[in-house]
């Protein structure tokens, strides 16, 4: 015969009943000896899990706290690079729109004199020339840079997104 | 002392001391509970890094009106039963991994009791680890939860995604079932 408390009992030995609820469990118990052994296992079941709590090893507890603070760094890290290398962006554009320009502008101009002609358009694709390394020269800094911080901060991102996964 | 949400909060903005504070506050409770349902140190000590990590790296995802107790024991109990799946899998294909498979028998002694305590103790332990063995993993899951977690019956269920009542259910035969093997 299986006493209709039961569940009730669980309830009121972890203090999940108001004095209300309580009230009809105490004095159940005073005549039911079923629930009061019931409370008594459950009295000595939770001693065993108090008295046996384990903590982590030193190690893996640093390993959390170093780990955590890095992959905050790796976050904070690509709102740097992004603030720094946005300038030199900017940089590039303004160059390759100076470029554009300038090229719309040569190739429009009448030049009756062939030899002037020639002799200008080798000095313009001089110009023209340096410019270009210079615009090359930029992009290479830019992704040079942008990419060894992008790499740390992918191997950051990499291992977090393992974590993500749930 | 600053609540959970505050130190949340300031790990959001930032803080690495806010987050190591969470870390300090519930190391105890969250190793306990893994080390309890997978009896293996070694597994206990990556599946704990593991939830904390998985915390950090989802803190901005995480919503206020979470109770942080109840997030970390979910990422627990999740990453428990991927590894007691997992090891399952392992054991079948293999028996002889040599695991170190004691459930229950990692204790921390109280400095402060007398040896006839300490012996006493240790009988009523064992009578108790022995008990604890033959409830079925859905019967010490809850016992564990319930304990370490120290969440509500209506919590818990939330997480396990159970009706309270099922969960209440299935701790009651767990009693009756560990009183069948405790000394009353
Ligand atoms: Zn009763």
């Amino acid at each position: 015969m299986e006493c209709r408390f039961k569940e009730k009992l669980l309830l009121y030995f972890y203090g999940e009943l108001d004095e209300v609820g309580k009230a009809p469990v105490s004095e159940h118990l005073n005549s039911c000896k079923d629930c009061r052994n019931d409370l008594e296992a459950l009295k000595k079941i939770s001693d065993y899990f108090e008295e046996t709590t384990a903590s982590p090893p030193d190690l893996a507890l640093e390993n959390v706290l170093n780990t955590a603070a890095a992959g905050q760094t790796g976050f904070r890290e690509i709102i740097k690079v992004f603030r720094m290398q946005w300038k030199k962006i900017a940089l590039g554009l303004s160059f390759a729109a100076v470029f554009v320009v300038s090229v719309n502008v040569l190739t429009h101009i009448d030049k009756p004199d062939l030899t002037s002609m020639a002799w200008e358009t080798s000095a313009v694709s001089e110009k023209l020339d340096s410019m270009e390394y210079s615009i090359y020269k930029i992009r290479f800094d830019t992704s040079l840079s942008y990419f060894s911080d992008f790499d740390y901060t992918y191997e950051g991102i990499q291992s977090q997104k393992e974590e993500i996964e749930l | 002392m600053k609540s959970d949400d505050e130190l949340i909060k300031a790990f959001k903005d930032g803080s690495d001391s806010a987050f190591s504070e969470l870390l300090t506050r519930y190391k105890t409770r969250v190793y306990s509970y893994v080390l309890k349902m997978t009896g293996n140190r070694t597994a206990s000590d990556d599946l704990f890094q593991e939830i904390f990590l998985k915390f950090a790296a989802n803190v901005n995802k995480y919503r206020p009106e979470q109770k942080f107790s109840s997030w970390i024991f979910a990422v627990a109990r999740n990453l428990v039963i991927d590894y007691l799946r997992k090891s399952k899998r392992t054991a079948m294909g293999s028996i002889d991994e040599g695991q170190e498979d004691r459930p229950l028998l990692e204790t921390i002694k109280s400095p402060e009791k007398t040896p006839e305590e300490i012996a006493l103790l240790a009988e009523d332990k064992t009578t108790i680890e022995k008990a604890f063995e033959k409830l079925s993993e859905e019967q010490r899951e809850v016992f564990l939860m319930k304990h370490y977690s120290k969440l509500s019956f209506r919590e818990i269920s939330e997480i396990m995604g159970l009706p309270i009542g099922t969960v209440l259910a299935r701790m009651s035969r767990a009693t009756a079932r560990l009183r069948k093997y405790l000394p009353l």
